[in-house]
Order: C-alpha cells, then structure tokens, then sequence
C-alpha cells in the first residue's frame, strides 16, 4: 500500500501531545506522517508558517486535532481552512476530544472521529483506515463519454 | 420483520444529491479558469466522463435501513471535489499536450518570455508547489504573489489567478493561460448542473449503485495565448523532514 502523506494540524499544548502520539501511531499503521512540531515522528522544522502552508499543500490528506485550548488558535485554524478551502481542497478528517469546543471549519464537511481524553491510541486503526478512504475517494476517474464509469470500492 | 422495498427515499435522494453538487461548486475551479458553454446531450467530440461510481450500502438511501435510534446522514463526503481534482487533472493534460513548452534557466528568463507575448492577455497561472517559497519570498522584485479577494500571481504589470500543483493534480512545469485561450463545453443533466447523480437500486447485491460524475471536453481554441516553462533552476529548499529520527513508541 502506498506510505500516503497526512499532514497532523494541531491547536493547543493538549493537542500537541494527542498529534505526536498519532504521528507515530500513523506511522506504524502505514501513513507518513507530517507534522510541525519537534522531537516526534515525521516532524518538520521550517523557519517560516508559509513554509508549513507549502508543506500542506504537498500532503494527500490533513487530520485536524481538536482538542482543550484548540478553539483559539489561529495558526491551526489557517491551517484547516487552508486544507478545506484551497486551490484543491484536501481531505480533512477531524479528531475530536469529546467535550471540547470545536472549531467552526470542523463542524460541517467533513468526517469526524471523536475520542475520550486519553483514548486517542485506541482510534488510530479507524483514523488510518479513514484516512485511505477519503484518499482515495479524492481520486476520480476519467473514461470516454461511450464508457461507463469503472465500479470503485470508496464506502 | 416488516418488508422494506428497496427503493431510494425521494427526499434523501434529493439531499444526496444537493451535497455532492454544493461540494462540487465549492471546489471546482474550471469557471474560474476557463469560458464555459453547455452543450447539447448529442453533441458530439471527445468528451469525457469525469467521476466515480460506486455501491453504496441501502441506508444512505433508505431510512428505515438504519440501525433503530441510529439517523443516518444521506451524504457522502469527498465526491463533489473528487469531480472537481479530475477535472483539473484532464485540464492539466490537455493544456500539456497543445501548449509550447519553453525550457528556461531561471525565472527572470520565464518573465521576459511572458514579455514576448505582447497579447496575451494573462488570466491564469498554475504554478509547481515546490516554488511556493520562491514566490512568496522572491530574491528578485518581478513576482509576487497578493492575496486579495483570490491568490494572484504579479509578474511585473501582469497579474493571473494563481493555482499550486499538489497531490492530486501533480505538475513540474509553469502553465500561463491568457483570456480566450480554452473553452470548457460541458453537458448538463436535465436539471441544468454540470453534476449528473445517478442512483440505481441493486436488488441482488442490497446495495445502490451510485455513479456522480461531470460530461465535459477542453476545447484548446488558440494554443497561442497560452505557454508552459520548464525552469532549470531547482526551486529553494528552507525546511528539513526528519521522518525517520525519532523512532518513540
């Protein structure tokens, strides 16, 4: 299966520590992670946040990390919009801690998986095989008019 | 057990379809980059089908198929903008194989080549997301990009909608499109979107067989007023990965 790119976008100290544990655990479950934070699995230094921007754009999906102190942050909210909204949006899938508030640009559009505080290790299976999915349903198909459209597995 | 028919609800069939078009209207950009014209369904040329089809399980359609206390959202997400990346991915290709590409060493020699183009009334520009840095901090006083209502890319007195190559619509070359250069043909459904939705129940497999699709063909009308650059200067380079370095379980 291919290593595809999923860019972690994080907002808070607490969801720095849920998005480094899912970088790893994306790792292992076949993903590259790409992360801008230090000392985890598949981060990114960058001297600029338009390079972070840069870096996103290159990723085949995004996974949004909503957790405590995540409502406010700017930068993190840059960085989904930008997933969302951009030349070609990007797959966006939200995680959820439930009870959190969660950001407007995550409430509608896109597939949410939530988790209890400290149980976010116990989603990354269903997280990976998310990821997948709507990567590949990004991916249609082009036939010519006199064709039908090939039968594809993306539910 | 009660018998439920196997038959689409009409008004979640309708909501189903509602989503993948706002989807679809959110992420195309094909009117942002080209004139358009609607065709009639026996038009002929070589138009193509751009989309995906697909089975969906019978709840999405039908409501009684949910689990009790379970409401089941007749949405899918991803298939308006799935029409939308292939879309700019068959544009892309079309525009590659009319189009002259000029080979140039740096991006000063891509600016005077767009100088000696003196009609080409510049709309668009699809640039390599690998020069993202060179054009948001150019060494040189030619380019820049603003961000105004849309990005747009300024070479010096000429300015174009910028769109960046990225996973789904991979490109290594420059593409400057000027007005009047291509012409988007597509062939609505009968309710006059440029999204057809098809849902078809399959009895045997318990499921609906589901194509969303677009009927559409590029037509180049002046490869004239358009040119693709391959620059021989790498793009710089200011982040590092570390992928691999911290092995922490």
């Amino acid at each position: 299966m291919p290593r595809y790119r999923v860019f972690i976008a994080y907002g808070g100290s607490s969801a720095l520590t849920v998005a480094s544990a899912m970088a790893d655990c994306l790792w292992h479950q076949g993903l590259q992670p790409q992360i801008g934070a230090p000392g985890c699995r598949g981060s990114v230094s960058v001297a600029r946040q338009e390079d972070l921007f840069r870096l996103l754009r290159t990723c085949h999906a995004v996974l949004a990390v909503n957790a405590a102190q995540s409502y406010n942050t700017r930068k993190f909210i840059d960085e989904v919009e930008m997933a969302r909204y951009g030349d070609v949006p990007i797959p966006v899938l939200a995680f959820i801690e439930k009870g959190c508030k969660v950001i407007y640009v995550l409430k509608v559009g896109c597939t949410r998986i939530e988790f209890p505080k400290g149980g976010h290790k116990r989603k990354c299976a269903n997280v990976a095989s998310q990821l997948r999915l709507e990567i590949k349903r990004s991916n249609s198909v082009i036939v010519e008019e006199r064709k039908d459209l090939p039968r594809r597995t993306i539910v | 057990m009660k018998h439920i028919p196997f038959i689409a609800n009409p008004e979640r069939r309708e909501q189903f379809e509602r989503a993948v078009r706002k989807d679809y209207d959110e992420s195309s950009i094909i009117r942002k980059i080209a004139d358009c014209r609607e065709a009639p369904p026996d038009e002929s040329g070589n138009f193509v089908r751009i989309g995906l089809r697909f089975y969906a399980k019978p709840d999405i359609f039908i409501k009684d198929y949910a689990p009790s206390h379970t409401f089941v959202l007749p949405e899918i997400i991803g298939l308006g903008r799935s029409i939308a990346i292939g879309e700019q991915n068959y544009f892309m290709s079309i525009i590659e194989k009319s189009f002259t590409t000029r080979k140039v060493d740096d991006m000063i020699e891509m600016a005077h080549c767009l100088e000696d183009m003196p009609g080409l009334d510049l709309t668009t520009a699809f640039v390599p997301i690998a020069y993202f840095m060179d054009l948001h901090f150019p060494e040189n006083p030619i380019y820049r990009v603003s961000h105004e209502d849309a990005r747009y890319l300024i070479i010096g007195d000429r300015k174009a909608r910028v769109f960046w190559s990225n996973n789904y619509v991979e490109f290594n070359k420059f593409y400057f499109i000027g007005k009047g250069s291509v012409q988007w043909i597509v062939k609505p459904d009968s309710t006059g979107h440029s999204v057809r939705v098809t849902v078809n129940p399959d009895v045997q497999s318990q499921k609906f067989d589901v194509t969303t699709e677009t009927v559409a063909r590029l037509e180049v009308v002046d490869e004239k007023i358009g040119l693709a650059v391959l620059l021989s200067k790498p793009p710089r380079k200011e982040y590092a990965e570390s992928a691999q370095r911290v092995p922490s379980v």
